[in-house]
């Protein structure tokens, strides 16, 4: 930590505060600028771009039939039809 | 569940229901959905949200364009031949069901590895395997389950547009800062003078240095990154001699930094840090509260996202192949299939043409084309495929040379000057004057304190308030009119619109409906048996009249018919023992007396001996007279149609006296006409909703576009409207006229602040702490104050 050797001689009491001083706010704004840098990267990435459909999605639960062997067959056959009408 | 609707899309299914698992379908199309979602495990879909879905309407090869590899590959954003990515729009996204459904189309088909919707831009950006399935396959399934995507010439080149996010980076930066310079500068708001003893003060006096100089780091960004807009509007406004509201702003911004820094420097004081970062957070919150963008809707729209992408030539030797529309030249052989657009102008070399202009010319009814007419870009072939030799090439066709005019150059909202841009001038100038009989007091009475005095005028007066009014009132009022279904391009169309002073509207499609045409009965009455024949004879024909008039008639007992014709192009035949009736035009039904009519007619004869005749009247929008009647009590009106004079008398005598009616107007007659108003010194709004409009709203003060369907195209515009508001037209007027005058209370308000503000300045004690409360303080009551009264307002309107 950088000092004030003059203050550290006269008041011998208070150094440690003001060591907390200087690190608590080196630590404020390094967090502070982590949590820009993490909010500027992710606008870049679009994150903040479609704001509603994450909403949606989120409620979704996995509500898919598992596939049996009996219905795959089906679904090929189903779609081949349908390809052709 | 209503029992007559249909499962799938929650249309009525009449009275001959498709029954399946147990549910009801409309048609074998929402019945094909349903299967291929119950096979594949994708009922979910329907849990979500009932009756979701839309009928599937596929047409054949209408997408046989995708196997060209050139246009898919223009149409695709990423390709490297074992990966595609394509990003499609698709109108009928509307809700959960959509989303999930598309999101699980790799159940549907392995090949395609994930799929991503965009809500609020209706788009799904689908990544796939091409070796297994190509672009048309995934497009042809996407249209089998209902979601048909919009592909338009407009597509054709269109990669990945960049989005300009500077503004929220800009916000973000002034946020991070005012939240740390204000952090920063507490110590000092409660360093109070007088206590200069005890262990606070000395505390205050080993950091402040340390805080001041972080204060400054912060501030920095914030002036030159942040704020770089207002310094740059505002030194192009000097330069051009305009005294805008932000050459007080910036003003305001440099003084408080330069005075702020020369404090630290000479140790006088703390500095406006706070107030300084606050202030320009403030005003980008206001600036990006504005920018309400309604992602699903575009206000850019040339004919290019009318026209196709592709369209089929037959090449010399007979064969079909794809061509890009760009790619036709003058003499091409071109096959128009049912439904499909005619590309470019041409003649008409075979089959019957029965071309629906309403949308290019404003004529109302289909028009019919033998060999050797010539056709017009833009027009919908309806019944069977024509071929055509193509005359011109796209853009040098009669529709689409309009854009050639300058009106599509330059835009009209650059040079508006806003209420808040003219209040700026006077402002500036009372401030300035302010500043300078205030330093010139202090430099005889104190001359110590007059800089101090001088520059503290200057930043309590920064408009702060002022610039927030504006977009606050008007991007309330964009939200509440969009929730209203009237979207505004921007808050300026509304402070154009509160200008307005002539109105004048297109007919067709804008004041009339395009689904339903009301007919009437002139001629003989038909005796119950002709009445119960003709509805018979009609149910068997699909032509657009015999539907249309098939719905009007009352219900009669189904009978079969002994004999049935149609002949295409003139009319249809039907018998029934020992009676026969010809519905028609009128040389069919060997009519060879009574006067010739504009509107359209269906003739009818039963047994040879003619009988009478329907005509078709334009039908027009629930409220549009009434409306016609309140407007003109404060506006001038006009109706510009590019349509014949049939409906002439009629609206003559539903539209308020004297209301001028021109009809067959071209695209250009309407520009022209719109100018010619407003060398007049007319403020004018144009409602249109076709292509041929597009110049006239591009030139008009106001350009509104009235849409069916506001998910399919409009032509560029201020504003579109969902035409089921039409009948409130006037009342979004008047609102936005109450608008304007919500800014004005609110100048007043901020005005008030201004005047305590400069009572500490010009005695000279202001002190940061009284700057930093006063500034938050009048911005913040006067977002209050507008978000409120546009909140009442808009609780008002219908």
């Amino acid at each position: 930590m950088q000092n004030n050797g003059k203050v550290v001689l006269h008041i011998n009491f208070r150094s440690g505060a003001m060591n907390v001083i200087y690190m608590l706010l080196a630590i404020s704004i390094i967090v502070a600028i982590i949590f820009f840098t993490a909010f500027i990267v992710s606008v870049k990435n679009g994150q903040y771009d479609d704001a509603y459909t994450p909403s949606v999605r989120m409620l979704f639960e996995d509500e898919l039939v598992k596939d049996d062997s009996s219905k795959k067959e089906n679904k090929q056959n189903q779609l081949n039809k349908s390809q052709k009408v | 569940m209503n029992t007559n609707e249909c499962y799938h899309c929650g249309d009525d299914c009449g009275t001959s229901p498709i029954y399946h698992d147990e549910k009801h379908f409309c048609c074998n199309g929402c019945k094909t959905v349903y299967e291929i979602f119950s096979n594949n495990g994708l009922l979910y879909y329907y849990d979500l949200q009932s009756n979701a879905g839309a009928t599937p309407k596929t047409v054949e090869g209408k997408y046989d364009f995708l196997d060209s590899t050139a246009i898919v590959e223009k149409l695709t954003e990423f390709n490297d031949g074992n990966l595609q990515v394509v990003n499609l729009y698709i109108p009928h996204i509307h809700c959960s069901s959509c989303i999930w459904v598309l999101e699980n189309l790799n159940k549907l088909n392995p090949s395609i590895s994930s799929s991503l919707v965009d809500f609020p831009k209706k788009t799904v950006r689908i990544l796939y395997k091409p070796e297994s399935v190509s672009l048309k396959n995934l497009i042809t399934l996407l249209a089998r389950i209902g979601y048909e995507p919009y592909i338009s010439l407009d597509d054709f080149d269109n990669k990945k547009k960049p989005v300009n996010r500077s503004l929220i980076y800009k916000l973000g930066v002034a946020g991070f800062a005012f939240g740390n310079v204000m952090f920063l500068s507490f110590p000092e708001y409660f360093d109070l003078p007088g206590i200069k003893t005890g262990a606070s003060d000395y505390w205050l006096e080993q950091y402040k240095e340390l805080f001041r100089w972080l204060m400054f780091a912060f501030s920095v960004p914030v002036v030159y990154y942040s704020g770089q807009d207002y310094l740059i509007s505002a030194y192009k406004g000097l330069r051009s001699r305009i005294l805008n509201i932000d050459v007080p702003i910036a003003i305001g911004i440099l003084v408080l930094f330069i005075r702020s820094t020369l404090e630290i420097i000479f140790d006088w004081g703390s500095g406006f840090f706070d107030s300084l970062t606050g202030l320009v957070f403030f005003l980008l919150l206001g600036k990006f509260f504005q920018q309400k963008t309604y992602s699903f809707l575009s206000f850019e729209r040339d004919y290019k996202s009318y026209f196709p992408i592709a369209v089929t030539r037959i090449s010399p030797n007979g064969k079909e192949e794809v061509a890009q529309v760009y790619d036709i030249k003058q003499g091409d052989r071109l096959l128009i299939r049912n439904q499909e657009l005619i590309p470019v102008d041409g003649i008409l070399i075979n089959g019957n043409a029965r071309i629906d202009y309403s949308f290019v010319t404003g004529e109302s009814e289909p028009v019919y084309k033998v060999s050797g007419d010539k056709i017009f870009a833009g027009g919908k072939q309806l019944t069977g495929a024509i071929e055509m030799d193509a005359l011109k090439s796209v853009s040098q066709s009669y529709l689409t040379q309009l854009w050639g005019n300058t009106v599509f150059q330059n835009n009209p909202s650059d040079t508006f000057q806003t209420l808040t841009d003219s209040i700026g001038k006077r402002f500036t100038v009372s401030v300035l004057a302010i500043a300078f009989v205030a330093t010139v007091f202090w430099l005889f009475y104190d001359s110590a304190k007059a800089l101090n005095v001088f520059t503290a005028v200057l930043i309590i007066a920064c408009p702060c308030a002022i610039a927030l009014a504006s977009p606050f009132t008007l991007g309330n009022m964009l939200r509440i009119f969009g929730r209203r279904k009237f979207y505004l391009k921007d808050t300026r169309a509304i402070e154009r619109l509160a200008q307005v002073d002539t109105a004048i509207f297109d007919k067709t499609g804008t004041i009339t409906t395009v689904q339903k045409s009301a007919a009437s009965y002139e001629g003989m009455p038909l005796t119950p048996a002709e009445e119960s024949l003709l509805k018979n004879t009609l149910r068997a024909s699909n032509h657009p009249l015999s539907r249309t008039l098939y719905d009007m008639l009352s219900e009669q007992n189904i009978i079969t018919l002994d004999e049935y014709e149609e002949h295409l192009g003139k009319g249809i035949k039907g018998s029934k023992d020992n009676s026969h009736i010809k519905i028609g035009s009128a040389d069919f039904v060997e009519n060879h007396q009574g006067s010739k009519t504009l509107n359209t007619s269906v003739h009818i004869s039963s047994n040879d001996a003619y009988k009478g005749k329907y005509v078709f009247h334009n039908q027009y929008r629930e409220g549009v007279f009434e409306l016609f009647k309140t407007m003109s009590e404060t506006l001038g009106l006009a109706i510009l149609s590019g349509d014949n004079e049939g409906e002439k008398s009629r609206l003559e005598k539903l539209l308020p006296k004297l209301t001028p009616l021109f009809f067959n107007q071209t695209p250009e007659n309407k520009l022209e006409f719109i100018k010619s108003l407003q060398d007049q010194g007319k403020k004018v709004l144009m409602v249109g909703d076709g292509l041929n409009d597009a110049g006239a709203l591009a030139q008009s003060d106001v350009g509104i576009a009235i849409s069916e369907n506001v998910n399919v195209f409009s032509p560029a515009c201020d504003g579109i409207m969902d035409a089921s508001k039409f009948q409130q037209l006037y009342q979004y007027i008047v609102a936005s006229k109450k608008a304007m005058k919500i800014i004005k209370m609110s100048f007043i308000l901020s005005l008030l602040y201004n005047v305590v503000g400069l009572y500490f300045a010009v005695t000279g004690q202001l002190q940061p702490v009284i700057a930093a409360i006063l500034m938050p303080l009048s911005s913040i009551s006067v977002v209050v104050f507008a978000t409120l009264m546009t909140n009442l307002l808009g609780r008002k309107l219908q």
